[in-house]
């Protein structure tokens, strides 16, 4: 995993993201991930374990579980009042709202609603809504922070409504009502969409809406009404009005109710599978590149595939198949996110889908630079797989194509990339309305430029359309051996 | 009375506060930060007729400044 700055203890180096909540922090201690509770958070964390809110939500996996350490290690970070330590297991890929495709985000939305739900059943609630607070596991949302529970009290309102519509409401409305994909928004602002820049882009016939007329126009209206006038709203005066328990299970199922059903502006099932489709007109190449994926799976056994531009995920279930024991997939075609993310969970698969444009990779952002790490500073990955995607990245992006194969041989020691000739239909369609000043885009530069960092392992032409598949093993120092691997024959 | 107006559906709620937005305030005061208020006067007013009271009465000053004078009002930070 990355490198943070180390902010309290040389052993233990607090993740850069924990540092709002007083109750506790999250450290890195070599490849161990602790949670520390601190006295400030005690009482609340001994009330929700005793709730039995804990056990409950991690039997079904809808909660990290964690291992306490009874025994206090040495180096506890200095001028933190440490109570309990918890030991959680290292997530395989970190990711963030921003990056989530639609389905993955409304996945996490449920089950950030559902456990609000079990909890107010065993009088714990939530004390935010904060969409970080959930990770992926595969296709899996689990929630991971568990100083975020505390006792419910009668009446209360529910703290996390705004936060919850701003992290993960509106930015699938936004994609459901009005075709427009929360990520670029999100990764600004970092804290989801504002509800009263969102209720201005509504038009008048989504005020006929219930749920819009709730949750957005009037608490709007509201919030304008109490920030531009002389209106102070206060704690004593809000707690005179109680929200009974069952007015505020109610905003929950309702919320939950209607969320269930969103999907992406004029989309319909079969959507995603458009892709599928596409992919079965060239079946005997995709079979044949899958096979190449699956055996250079086979004999790395990666733990961990970036499969960059994997579409709905064939070439990803590929490495799956040949042995790879997790595969995030990057692409920015929302559908085939979409779709990729659809099947993986309906097949259990370890398939992690993110939105990421590879000419411009989520940056290291927020408080310090380092709150929420860019993908350079995540780098978990054992082999990573770029089919068809270095001709998009130079023909329509201009990267250079020396450099892009330098950052992809730099991101894993194993990996194996497609080059598509300029004779390929794709690269013409590319090339037809500009100049070509892609002098060194041919198969010898490319070629060579991977044999200055790697030993190239296997070199494969595809039958149907003469597009090369290469795989190689990095090496350590940049020597020049070219064309010691196997050749399968075209 | 308290059975009675809790049984007034949402759509009544939700319109008597959007009549009492639209109809009775203006927003010309500067806007200061105050990152909550409207999910917490929306969930009261969600929540029963406890709630649309504390509504009522954060706004009275309001209304009653409105149909009173006309003289200026003060400046707020």
């Amino acid at each position: 995993m990355s490198k943070i700055r180390s902010i309290d203890s040389p052993e233990y180096t607090r993740v850069g993201g924990s540092f709002r909540d007083p109750s506790g922090h999250v450290y890195r201690v070599g490849e161990r991930i602790i949670r520390t509770v601190t006295k400030v958070g005690k009482q609340q964390f001994e009330l929700a374990r005793q709730s039995g809110i804990f056990d409950a939500l991690i039997k079904d996996g809808r909660l990290l579980p964690f291992e306490l350490i009874e025994k206090k290690s040495k180096g506890v970070p200095c001028g933190e009042q440490v109570a309990y330590e918890l030991e959680v297991p290292t997530l395989p890929f970190v990711s963030f709202p921003y990056e989530w495709p639609f389905t993955a985000l409304k996945a996490a939305a449920l089950l950030h609603l559902d456990i609000q739900m079990s909890a107010l059943e065993k009088r714990v609630t939530l004390s935010d809504s904060s969409a970080y607070n959930v990770q992926f596991l595969g296709t899996r949302p689990t929630f991971i922070d568990h100083l975020s529970f505390r006792r419910y009290e009668d009446g209360e309102v529910w703290a996390g409504h705004r936060q919850f519509c701003e992290q993960f409401l509106i930015p699938l409305l936004l994609r459901s009502l009005l075709g427009i994909t929360h990520n670029a928004w999100y990764r600004g602002t970092l804290e989801g969409i504002p509800v009263a820049e969102f209720s201005r882009m509504l038009k008048w016939r989504h005020y006929l809406s219930k749920n819009i007329l709730t949750h957005i126009i009037v608490q709007t209206l509201l919030q304008q009404s109490t920030e531009k006038t002389s209106l102070v709203l206060d704690k004593a005066t809000a707690s005179v009005g109680k929200v009974p328990v069952e007015a505020y299970r109610k905003i929950l199922r309702g919320l939950r109710d209607w969320i269930v059903d969103l999907e992406p502006f004029r989309s319909t099932k079969s959507t995603w599978q458009d892709y599928s489709k596409d992919n079965s007109y060239r079946a005997e190449e995709t079979l044949q590149k899958a096979s190449f994926v699956r055996e250079f799976a086979a004999s790395h056994r990666p733990k961990q595939v970036w499969d960059f531009g994997c579409n709905v995920g064939v070439f990803a279930r590929a490495a799956l198949g040949g042995g790879a024991e997790y595969v995030v997939g990057f692409d920015f075609d929302q559908g085939a996110l979409d779709g990729c993310y659809t099947c993986a969970r309906a097949d259990g698969l370890p398939i992690q889908p993110i939105v990421m444009d590879l000419a411009n990779v989520s940056p290291s952002q927020g408080w310090k630079g380092i709150e929420r790490e860019g993908l350079d500073a995540r780098r978990s990955a054992d082999a990573i797989v770029a089919l068809a995607v270095a001709h998009h990245l130079v023909i329509t992006r201009n990267i250079p194509l020396g450099e892009f194969i330098d950052w992809l041989v730099d991101l894993a020691p194993y990996g194996v990339i497609e080059f598509v000739p300029k004779q390929d239909p794709m690269v013409r369609k590319l090339l037809a309305l500009r100049e070509d000043i892609f002098e060194e885009y041919n198969w010898e530069f490319f070629k060579d430029r991977i044999a200055q960092r790697a030993q190239i392992d296997r070199v494969c032409t595809l039958k149907q359309n003469g597009r090369m598949l290469l795989s190689y093993v990095r090496r350590s120092k940049y020597m020049s051996t070219v064309g010691t691997g196997s050749w399968c024959s075209p | 009375m308290n059975g009675l107006l809790d049984m007034k559906p949402l759509a009544f709620r939700l319109l008597f506060s959007l009549f009492l937005l639209v109809t009775v305030l203006d927003f010309d005061a500067e806007a200061y930060i105050d990152p909550g208020s409207g999910s917490i006067l929306l969930q009261l007013i969600l929540g029963g007729v406890a709630g649309i009271g504390v509504v009522i009465k954060l706004y009275w000053g309001r209304i009653k400044e409105r149909f009173s004078e006309s003289s200026a009002r003060p400046n707020n930070e």
